[in-house]
């Protein structure tokens, strides 16, 4: 049983989510690699969070913490896992291996790190997970920079 | 081409910022809180200068919000405590106060019957407990009456036990009445 020691609301995973697809719909819509209409359903996905958010404050009362929290996370698990699927779409299927090391190290690295920091605050002490996570945060952002340069100079 | 790649990301902007702007309000209104202190109460009881004229048992809470009066009643006399207690504003604003009935008992006994009456006075507005018969006819709710900042008011208390009343200590009645106070 998770232990919730933060006063972050399970909500917060929602409206993290709904980012997380609002930034995947403009990524979709800007690279160009992609149907038209995956941008839209994107945007669908993220006004679904919304609508979820919405609800869980209507039904705040109803809803136990535990399984506020449960939906909320799995809302945020799906937008991460859309974020991986473009990444490997864009290096396994599209066979755009810098591309795909791009998108992993300015997007997918980046916000599983987020999600990693904001699942942990829910039992983790904050301050030292939050030290960790900038510290490696710095670390895939440096690789990710250093993986775009070498691209441009070949 | 690019036109309408243009013309789908302005759509997708627009979209996105209703969304996050709906969903970051929506989570706002999910975290405004309430935080209750707890602090002494504002107005208060206080002991009057004819505290020591009640019976003993007479008590004081230690936070003031709470006191026990023990009175007595004479035979075809009456019998008054000036200001036994005080109600005081120790804040710098005024309140609003008023006494409200609660409950009296023993009622619709015969022993009711000794009694005749027992008034209490708030600044000069009368709060009376009367006999008819067997049963208590309690006082309606007094109007709210405010009361100044860092001002005392005293508690007037009359007492009259009807002629012929059992005077041995078996009969006795308790009375119970909050002090409302508006913020």
């Amino acid at each position: 049983m998770l232990k919730l020691a933060t006063d972050l609301l399970p909500e917060f995973f929602l409206f993290l989510g709904v980012d997380f697809f609002v930034g995947l719909s403009l990524l979709t819509c800007v690279m160009g690699h992609f149907r038209r209409t995956v941008p839209y359903l994107y945007q669908a996905a993220a006004v679904f969070g919304y609508v979820n958010l919405w609800m869980s404050r209507q039904l705040l009362l109803t809803f136990g913490e535990y399984m506020r929290f449960s939906y909320c996370l799995l809302y945020l698990a799906l937008a991460l896992s859309n974020i991986i699927g473009i990444n490997l779409y864009l290096a396994v299927v599209k066979k755009m291996w810098t591309l795909g090391k791009v998108f992993a190290s300015s997007v997918t690295f980046p916000t599983t790190l987020i999600f990693a920091f904001f699942f942990s605050l829910y039992e983790g002490e904050p301050f030292y997970v939050l030290t960790a996570s900038f510290i490696f945060g710095a670390i895939v952002l440096g690789t990710g920079t250093a993986f775009m340069v070498m691209a441009r100079r070949r | 081409m690019a036109k309408r790649k243009s013309l789908d990301l302005i759509v997708l902007l627009i979209i996105s910022v209703f969304v996050i702007t709906a969903s970051a309000l929506v989570y706002y209104s999910l975290e405004m809180r309430t935080t209750a202190t707890i602090t002494y109460s504002k107005v208060r009881f206080d002991t009057g200068a004819d505290w020591s004229g009640l019976e003993s048992g007479s008590s004081l809470s230690p936070d003031k919000t709470y006191v026990f009066l023990n009175i007595t009643a004479y035979p075809n006399a009456t019998l008054t405590y000036d200001q036994p207690l005080v109600i005081n504003n120790t804040d710098s604003a005024a309140h609003m106060v008023r006494f409200r009935h609660v409950s009296i008992t023993p009622n619709a006994t015969a022993s009711v019957s000794n009694f005749t009456f027992i008034n209490f006075t708030l600044n000069g507005v009368d709060f009376d407990y009367t006999t008819t018969g067997d049963n208590w006819n309690a006082p309606t709710d007094m109007t709210y009456q405010s009361l100044p900042g860092t001002t005392e008011w005293a508690v007037k208390i009359e007492t009259k036990a009807a002629a012929g009343a059992t005077t041995d200590g078996s009969v006795t009645c308790t009375i119970v009445i909050a002090l409302d106070v508006q913020e």
